[in-house]
């Protein structure tokens, strides 16, 4: 029996193991599959990037070696000039030269670390890692002698008639750069007892404060005093300004502080993350939420009857806390009676703006606010393109950015009579497409701008803005939603707009074809890499049957003779669209050589550009191809352009047949035969590696 | 010299600073680009700023001088005053500054970032020049109908034409049929020929000056079928406007 139950339990045993055994090793095999895959991905990207990953660093270690030097030799002239003010007793001067000194220390060892570690880890494509501790690090260097060193040397002034520098109330901490009214600017905290007092006049008391000063005796006018003192009052009733004090030679007034960098920076540092393939997820979802934050600001400028006149990026700063704007010089009443004047910034300032006020138009009998839709859209261009709109509102988007988006800018750049007719209708177009699942696939008809579904603007006014917390009642006082950061890697407006439960799907988001194409990058390597791989392998095996029955009417299967095409033509491209095209052509690598030509040319172009936009390379003509393919390209356009229709299957096979031998630097054709794209009749691609010879 | 041109220089000799503007609007980047051009590694773009307005307060004074029977092309009349505007500002530098060993600029044909021309009937500008002030002609021809048609007739366009989309990808960004955007488009194409006549009427002293629309494909009085010829040189237009103002932007 023992016997018996032995051999039974060791059947059992075997039976369970010829089971498990098998499981382990195919589970053991993905794994490696797995490995293999993500190992390919790996490689991939960083074949993909290392070109211009190497060219960036070869140009950054030197830019910086160079820096270094000159840092290091301006710190030891730095040093030398303080001492030598030291034995000269010139306290001011010694002063300024040992801030100029830390200056370039800061610098320094800012090089010091990209040359060490900033740079060998970018190529190593560890560069988003870096974003954060670089964009934190020179703030770090930066901020104790901004906010703390000098402040020490500065007395803290006591009485009323304040000598330029010195502010009764305040303690000043550092300057800041003067801006384009000439006037000095000033980082100072207030003094306890001014503190109280603002607080008993119902006024927030933030950390810092800015002071704008202008005083006669360094340079300011009296028109500059005049109109600033004006803008004051504007300013005044948004709780812009904390206080102020105007006496006969000099004025000033108090602004909270915003800490941060200015937007054109924010842009700027966006799109090096980018490269030239516009913004991505999380970086445009922070460009979105900047400028509907931007909007929903100037919804309450204008609901307050009140003009900023000067809406650009470097008035603009992006802190922890969200956008704020600053530089009320130009601020003035929407219903003022005086003659509009030209003044705010080229590429952010309508034309018509100074049109009207070369005709001595009164700015009462205007609509100012639609002045500040037209920088509010320059901005958003600039955001999305890393450059301002050198052509108004006929400006080209140079790099990939959503449609819908795109329409957003050219509503709010567009003439006059078309434009948005209040800053709160944008926000809402603004709102709609931060809400959205995928940006990309939102198209302009789906605004609410252009479906007529807009709120008034004083019901959108009122909302909380996407700011994720509000350090002080900066905007007359309303209390804004204080959302908590979460430590995720989204920015802080992503953030606030999730908190808000802005992640509802749309209907719209489920439909679009183009979605597939932007989804797949999201993926990660290896899931993208298998799915590519199975795409190609079904494109090779679906591409050789569909290639066979042209080549063979009636015969079901030629492997051999399907497996001589280079090209070969994709799955069901009966009636595609540019949406479809484009997906497919995104499954190629970059650099991939992409012919897009035919009968016609008009829908070509615009394809080609899209394929560039792609990342990889159309040609638009034989330029790029050898003087070989070239004669056989025009002979087999002539060809194409001889047979009935496309649809004639041996037309087709002349063609396949055709570029198989003529085009072996190509990777993929797109052959347009149609008045637009949705006429294309040929596209193919090149087969898989190993089944090319 | 057309009616529309005698118009237009007679409301810049009356001083009217709506024409000052147009002509400021329309030719100011290419004054600033070609005097930067010049001037490039010796004068900054402060310096550029200023003298282009510079050139258009000379303008002013060489507009009553103006004499359209000379036959100078109007590209060649501006960039004339732009150069003399220039050449004197460097004098005035050099005057104050002889002998600092800066070697001096040189606007001689021999030049090679110099102008070659003559408004004398010597050497033209260079084409580079020629292609900038027929695009901004050509923008300033697009801004105009910008302004005139409606937002969505204009987007319509914009999509269709000056991006090259397809008519069906364009209906279904805008909500609406192909019919549409095609009959949209084609009010848009109607207002531009009668744009680019008006914008072309002002900006052209010669025949010379007008041939340049038909030799770009921008044909005015079309036969029956031109349209989609017309929006394909159009669109090439554009393109290469921008991708210039791009390349400039990145240099």
């Amino acid at each position: 029996m023992n016997v018996i139950g032995g051999g039974i339990l060791l059947l059992f045993f075997l039976a369970v193991m010829a089971v498990i055994l098998p499981a382990i090793l195919v589970w053991v095999a993905v794994r490696l599959v797995g490995l293999v895959f993500r190992i390919f991905g790996m490689s991939n990207r960083t074949l993909r990037h290392g070109g211009g990953n190497l060219m960036r660093f070869v140009k950054g270690m030197l830019n910086d070696a160079l820096s270094l030097v000159s840092g290091l030799v301006a710190a030891i002239l730095a040093l030398a000039m303080g001492l030598t003010n030291i034995l000269l007793l010139r306290g001011r001067t010694v002063r300024h030269y040992f801030a100029a000194l830390e200056d370039e220390l800061v610098a320094v060892v800012q090089c010091a670390y990209r040359l060490i570690l900033g740079h060998p880890l970018r190529l190593l494509g560890m560069g988003p890692a870096l974003a954060n501790l670089e964009e934190r690090m020179p703030q770090m260097l930066a901020g104790p002698r901004n906010l703390e060193t000098q402040g020490h040397d500065v007395p803290m002034p006591q009485t009323t008639n304040s000598t330029p520098g010195e502010f009764e109330g305040y303690r000043v901490l550092s300057q800041l750069p003067p801006g384009g009214s000439g006037a000095l600017l000033h980082v100072a905290r207030a003094t306890p007892e001014k503190a109280s007092e603002l607080r008993s006049r119902g006024v927030s008391v933030p950390d810092r404060v800015v002071i704008k000063a202008f005083s006669l005796d360094t340079g300011s006018t009296l028109p500059q005093i005049v109109r600033e003192s004006r803008a004051l009052e504007a300013a005044g009733r948004l709780g812009l300004v904390l206080e102020h004090r105007l006496d006969e030679s000099s004025f000033h007034y108090v602004m909270p502080f915003m800490a941060g960098d200015t937007l054109d920076v924010t842009a700027k540092r966006l799109h090096e993350r980018s490269d030239d393939d516009g913004l991505q997820h999380g970086d445009l979802q922070d460009a979105i939420g900047h400028a509907y934050d931007l909007t929903r600001i100037l919804a309450r400028f204008h609901s307050e009857g009140l003009w900023h006149k000067d809406i650009k990026p470097s008035n603009l700063i992006v802190g922890p806390t969200g956008l704020q704007v600053v530089d009320l010089g130009l601020v003035t009443p929407l219903a003022s009676a005086m003659t509009l004047t030209t003044h705010g910034t080229e590429y952010y300032r309508d034309p018509e703006l100074v049109r009207l006020a070369m005709k001595g138009v009164k700015v009462h009998q205007v609509d100012g606010a639609k002045f500040d839709i037209y920088g509010s859209g320059a901005v958003l261009y600039t955001l999305l393109e890393n450059s301002f709109p050198a052509h108004g509102s006929l400006s080209r988007f140079n790099r990939p950015s959503p449609k819908a988006l795109q329409f957003v800018v050219r509503k709010a750049m567009a003439d006059m009579d078309s434009r948005y007719s209040a800053a709160a209708h944008m926000s809402q177009d603004l709102e709609y497409l931060l809400k959205a699942e995928d940006v990309w696939s939102v198209l302009p008809a789906d605004l609410p701008s252009y479906r007529g579904g807009l709120a008034t603007p004083m019901e959108v006014s009122h909302r909380a803005p996407a700011t994720a917390q509000a350090p002080y009642r900066t905007m007359g006082g309303s209390d804004w939603a204080a959302v908590p950061s979460e430590p995720d890697d989204l920015g802080p407006v992503t953030r606030a707009a999730q908190a808000a439960g802005w992640n509802s799907p749309t209907p719209q988001g489920q439909r679009h074809l183009g979605r597939t194409a932007r989804r797949r990058k999201r993926r990660g390597p290896f899931k993208a890499l298998a799915l590519a791989v199975m795409g190609l392998l079904s494109i090779t095996f679906y591409g050789a049957r569909f290639t066979s029955l042209f080549n063979n009417p009636g015969v079901s299967d030629s492997a051999a003779q399907a497996s001589d095409l280079r090209l070969r033509p994709t799955a069901d491209l009966s009636n595609p669209d540019l949406t479809v095209i484009l997906a497919e052509l995104n499954k190629l690598s970059p650099q991939s050589l992409v012919l897009v030509t035919g009968p016609n040319r008009t829908s070509a172009r615009p394809l080609r550009e899209e394929i560039s936009r792609a990342g990889l390379t159309p040609v638009a003509n034989d330029a790029s191809l050898s003087s070989e393919t070239s004669r056989n390209w025009i002979a087999g356009a002539q060809v194409q352009r001889g047979s009935s229709t496309c649809d004639d299957p041996a037309a087709r096979v002349r063609l396949i047949a055709w570029q198989k031998v003529s085009a072996p630097e190509l990777d993929a054709l797109v052959w347009l035969t149609g008045e637009d794209l949705s006429r294309t009749e040929v596209l193919l691609f090149k087969a898989a590696q190993g089944s090319e010879d | 010299m057309h009616d529309l041109t005698t118009r237009f220089v007679g409301r810049l000799r009356a001083r009217d600073p709506q024409a000052w503007f147009e002509l400021w609007e329309t030719f100011g980047p290419i004054l600033r680009a070609q005097l930067a051009r010049w001037g490039r590694g010796r004068i900054g773009p402060e310096t550029v700023a200023d003298l282009s307005q510079e050139t258009l307060t000379a303008l002013s004074s060489a507009i009553d001088r103006h004499d359209p029977s000379k036959g100078a092309r109007f590209s060649t009349w501006l960039l004339a005053i732009a150069k003399y505007t220039l050449s004197d500002e460097m004098d005035k530098r050099f005057a104050q500054k002889r002998g600092s060993g800066i070697k001096p600029l040189s606007l001689s044909p021999q030049d090679d970032d110099g102008p070659r021309f003559d408004v004398e009937g010597g050497e033209r500008p260079d084409q580079e020049y020629e292609a900038q002030v027929f695009e901004a002609k050509v923008d300033a021809a697009l801004r105009q109908v910008e302004r005139s048609a409606g937002f969505e007739d204009f987007e319509a366009f914009r999509q269709r034409v000056l991006e090259g989309q397809g008519g069906r990808a364009v209906a279904a960004a805008l909500g609406t049929s192909e019919a549409t955007i095609s009959r949209r488009a084609g009010r848009v194409r109607e207002a531009l020929r009668g744009a680019l006549s008006d914008v072309f009427s002002k900006y052209s002293f010669t025949e010379e000056d007008w041939d340049e629309l038909p030799r770009n494909g921008l044909e005015l009085n079309p036969k029956k079928g031109q349209d989609a010829s017309f929006d394909e040189a159009l669109a090439e237009v554009w393109l290469r406007a921008s991708r210039r103002r791009q390349q400039k932007g990145r240099s």
